[in-house]
């Protein structure tokens, strides 16, 4: 199914998983060998979560100042961005990037 | 395939009927005041006048059809790494899988722009001739910019030209397609409109019941404005009784 983009190893929950390995490895608890492979398992566990059982809707507006499609992979550079989501909104007049990959 | 030896054949033969019979013609040109005011001095006598393009014809019905797209295509004679091209440029689309070109757009004039490795690009969506020039420098200065300093700016050439305009009166298309079946195909069941293959200029029309029409096929505007004169004075002697 979906190729494993490596991008949710940037969340909060991907950032954590790779801290919690590599202090594993370094204490000589885990096979490095093995790092890989969790993180690989990790990759397509979100991906099919967040596809099948997240149900929340994110609205996201944003002005676009310019935009990139490389290989199916969609970088969207905001000047503004709107984002409402679970009843909360957030504003911000910062400079945003937004990476979408396009299904299939 | 239907090379006609005589190619204006189809304006006198359209012309004809409509003199001898003296409704259609005469009632169109008054209720299509000329938006022009040399319109009346320089044909004072519309009816009886031979159509003929080149006397500024197209001045009897003031209708001028609007420029949609022009596409048009240039040499920078350079090759290109499209993948670099891709990472480094702002607006740009690239899926070698899919299709072998990056996809660029500007914002002004407003185009979008295939850039081929060959050093060859395609620019389309302009309103102009000279927003297609202009757009095409744009994108030729982008690449100069991304580290190709040979880049030129070599051959650029109008493609296709692309027009649209109403007569602002319906047509009977199933009898143009039956007196102009040469040059007509008109399957409504596949697509509502006739499409006219003009022999001189070689111009493609589409023509809608309501009037609208779209040219497409030109590679100067002229032939353009000579195809819709020409049509015109057609589709007078096939317009629709209003119900």
């Amino acid at each position: 199914m979906a190729d494993a983009f490596q991008h949710y190893r940037l969340s909060i929950l991907g950032q954590d998983l790779m801290d919690t390995l590599e202090e594993l490895v370094s204490n000589e608890m885990f096979d490095p060998q093995h790092k890989d492979l969790v993180l690989e398992h990790y990759e397509k566990a979100i991906t099919e979560a967040l596809g099948t059982h997240v149900k929340t809707k994110a609205i996201i507006r944003g002005a676009i100042d310019h935009y990139r499609n490389h290989d199916d992979i969609w970088t969207f550079f905001l000047k503004t961005i709107d984002v409402k989501i679970d009843g909360k909104h957030v504003k911000s007049n910062a400079k945003t990037e937004m990476m979408a990959v396009s299904k299939r | 395939m239907q090379v006609e030896s005589q190619p204006y054949k189809l304006h006198q033969s359209s012309e004809a009927p409509a003199s001898s019979s003296n409704a259609p013609v005469p009632s169109a040109s008054h209720s299509t005041p000329p938006k022009s005011p040399h319109a009346k001095a320089q044909q004072p006598n519309t009816e009886a006048k031979q159509h003929n393009p080149n006397t500024g014809g197209r001045l009897s019905h003031g209708i001028v059809p609007d420029i949609q797209n022009v596409v048009a295509t240039t040499n920078l004679d350079v090759k290109l790494d499209l993948k670099k091209i891709a990472l480094r440029a702002r607006n740009a689309e690239y899926n070698p899988k899919r299709f072998a070109a990056v996809i660029m757009r500007i914002r002004e004039p407003k185009t979008t722009a295939l850039i081929f490795s060959s050093g060859k690009i395609v620019v389309t969506g302009a309103k102009s001739e000279r927003e297609s020039s202009r757009a095409s420098r744009k994108y030729a200065k982008i690449v100069h910019k991304l580290g190709y300093d040979d880049a030129k700016f070599k051959e650029f050439t109008v493609q296709n030209i692309v027009a649209s305009c109403d007569v602002n009166f319906p047509v009977r298309l199933e009898g143009l397609a039956h007196a102009h079946s040469q040059f007509c195909s008109y399957e409504p069941e596949l697509f509502p409109g006739l499409i006219y293959r003009m022999i001189k200029p070689k111009i493609v029309l589409l023509i809608f019941v309501s009037g609208k029409v779209v040219l497409t096929g030109a590679k100067v505007r002229a032939d353009i404005y000579e195809a819709f004169d020409n049509i015109y004075h057609v589709l007078q002697t096939f317009r629709k009784a209003k119900n």
